[in-house]
């Protein structure tokens, strides 16, 4: 080999290692490891939740905000920043969505998985009683079974007994259950208690509940679970869909003390620096010209997820077309796909719908249709507006 | 207007080994089967992406998120979702959580499954953002003056002839990147690729 020649720079690692840092599916964990998020975007809002935390213990606050407008990663800020602050808190994160299929547990079942994840979090060792509320716990969510005698009679012989399986809460759901929201409430009541005399406050952080966007479904668990949450005076942050925000979800808000609203970063001068600074943050300039940065974030529509998302296309394609860097061809050719992507599904009512609002025609998540173009990110809500996203506008060809 | 991006199984193949672990994108194609055999040769050939893949018909999420499960870590191609109701995404999408930890997923679906899916599944098709693709048939099938004409674009584009190429290959001093193997196919020197 040639000495004088540079060394063959390996494009797959540099891609890899660049594609690292533009991963829509990582976890807010690993992002935070990584340092690839900038806290000082949601600073204010945790801010107000552990301010409302300290002075109100027992209330009940949610965050809401469209998919991929980053609820998990504040949801992590703030149980970091609660630890930091030696707040006298003890912070619990757990997501939901993980231990419990929403869309078949039953009330109860928020309840019993939150207790669960205090488990592993528990400070220091637990005493023989706490052991013993971890396993009744464990039998709630579970399921288990119990051998009975048929009658007091005759009690010396197996052969008399049988058996009574006792569903758990929740596991892959694939019947009705049983449950007893009270029973579980007592055990948590007895957990609460030995936490305090540690002189640690309890604070519940759930995430993934977002993920019922039926304002129906949510309010199934708010009525129940976190009632009695409110009854244990045991404080909770709880992420939630942006169809609380409209309707019939407006009433199931009322029970919540505060919530705040994770926005769509807006696109104005302000906007784009915040945007710019997310893509400098994960060292974009390393394959893109930062030129070509605000185009990007344009095309992101100033959701968070989709601006990493551009760059994840964007990278792929050009990475595949033996390219060392991502031009202007990429950038826009990642927008449009966003685009088709959004396009994808929509009837020519909904398309129409879409023409029309950008030529200025008034729009409201009334109908469940509209509230789904909304949820969908197909229409985000600005300031005052609502607007078309600008991928989306791309694939539809509308100027 | 558009339609979804068009992709080769060989791109495709190197794109998913791009990003092994972490990624999850869509195939709208009617000749899945012959697709995913391709793909699943491609994948041998660009790196070591294991790849299982998942083929059964499944009638509801639960199901589908335990035999996800019991896939190896790796690439799971899914083309078993055609028939899944509006109902079944929407449960799938509530346990998004549990279906990307630990792998990559490739949805192969028909454009009216996927239209479902990205309906019903807001929180998926999120993550699946703009990875969408239409599969079209692989070079194999180019005539063989398109492929003097894909070799003639290769040598320009790298400044290399294909005897040079050869020689770097053979002496491992190239690394094996996509446009290496693909060159390598179209000289039918697949034989040099591990």
């Amino acid at each position: 080999m040639d000495l004088l020649s540079p060394p063959i720079p390996n494009r797959k690692e540099v891609y890899r290692a660049f594609l690292r840092r533009f991963d829509p599916a990582e976890t807010p964990d690993s992002a935070l490891k990584a340092d690839l998020i900038d806290a000082s975007l949601s600073s204010g809002r945790i801010d107000r939740f552990a301010a409302a935390l300290l002075l109100r213990p027992g209330s009940q606050h949610a965050l809401l905000g469209g998919i991929g407008s980053g609820k998990s990663t504040e949801l992590r800020l703030l149980s970091s920043a609660l630890m930091e602050r030696d707040l006298e808190m003890l912070p619990i994160f757990i997501d939901i969505s993980i231990s419990v299929d929403l869309n078949k547990s039953k009330p109860g079942s928020i309840l019993v998985a939150a207790a669960l994840a205090i488990e592993s979090q528990w400070p220091g060792k637990p005493s023989v009683e706490t052991v013993k509320t971890f396993e009744k716990l464990k039998k709630l969510a579970h399921g288990y079974s119990e051998w009975f005698h048929e009658s007091e009679s005759h009690q010396d012989g197996p052969d008399d007994m049988f058996q009574v399986k006792f569903d758990g809460l929740i596991t892959p759901p694939a019947e009705p259950i049983e449950y007893n929201v009270l029973e579980i409430s007592e055990l948590f009541a007895d957990l609460k208690t030995s936490l305090a005399s540690g002189g640690k406050e309890l604070v519940m952080l759930l995430d993934g509940m977002d993920r019922l966007l039926d304002p129906n479904k949510f309010w199934k668990f708010v009525y129940q679970d976190f009632a009695a949450f409110r009854k244990l005076e045991i404080s909770l942050v709880t992420a939630a869909p942006l169809s609380l925000l409209h309707n019939e979800g407006r009433g199931i808000l009322d029970h919540f003390d505060t919530f705040q609203l994770v926005p769509t970063i807006s696109l104005d001068e302000a906007g784009l620096t915040l945007l710019r600074g997310i893509l400098s943050r994960r060292q974009a300039q390393e394959l893109i010209d930062s030129e070509l940065y605000d185009d990007i974030c344009r095309g992101s529509g100033g959701v968070l997820r989709d601006l990493i998302s551009i760059v994840q296309t964007a990278s792929q394609n050009a990475y595949i077309e033996s390219q060392d860097h991502i031009t202007a061809t990429y950038v826009d050719a990642a927008i449009l796909q966003l685009g088709q992507a959004y396009k994808i599904g929509l009837g020519n009512t909904q398309i129409l719908k879409l023409r029309k609002l950008q030529q200025g025609a008034d729009f409201e998540p009334s109908s469940s249709e509209n509230l789904d173009l909304l949820v969908s990110r197909r229409i985000l809500h600005r300031k005052d507006r609502y607007t078309v996203h600008p991928a989306l506008l791309r694939a539809l060809e509308i100027r | 207007m558009s339609q979804p991006t068009p992709i080769t199984a060989f791109d495709l193949a190197a794109l998913l080994d791009l990003s092994p672990g972490s990624m999850s994108c869509v195939i709208l194609d009617s000749h899945s089967e012959e697709f995913i055999q391709e793909l699943l040769s491609c994948l041998d050939l660009v790196g070591d992406l294991k790849a299982s893949v998942l083929n059964e018909v499944t009638e509801s999420a639960q199901l589908f998120v335990i035999a996800l499960r019991n896939c190896p870590d790796g690439l799971v191609v899914c083309s078993n979702l055609n028939d899944f109701t509006n109902e079944e995404f929407s449960r799938l999408d509530s346990n998004r959580s549990q279906l990307l930890s630990r792998h990559s997923i490739l949805w192969v679906l028909s454009s009216i499954a996927a239209a479902r899916l990205i309906e019903s599944a807001p929180n998926l098709a999120s993550f699946i953002g703009g990875m969408i693709f239409q599969g079209i048939a692989d070079n194999s099938q180019l005539s063989a003056d398109e492929v003097q004409a894909r070799l003639e674009l290769l040598r320009r584009e790298f400044e290399k002839t294909d005897e040079q190429l050869i020689v770097e290959v053979e002496s491992d001093s190239i690394p094996l990147e996509p446009w290496v193997v693909e060159w390598l196919i179209l000289l039918d020197r697949s034989d040099l690729v591990p």
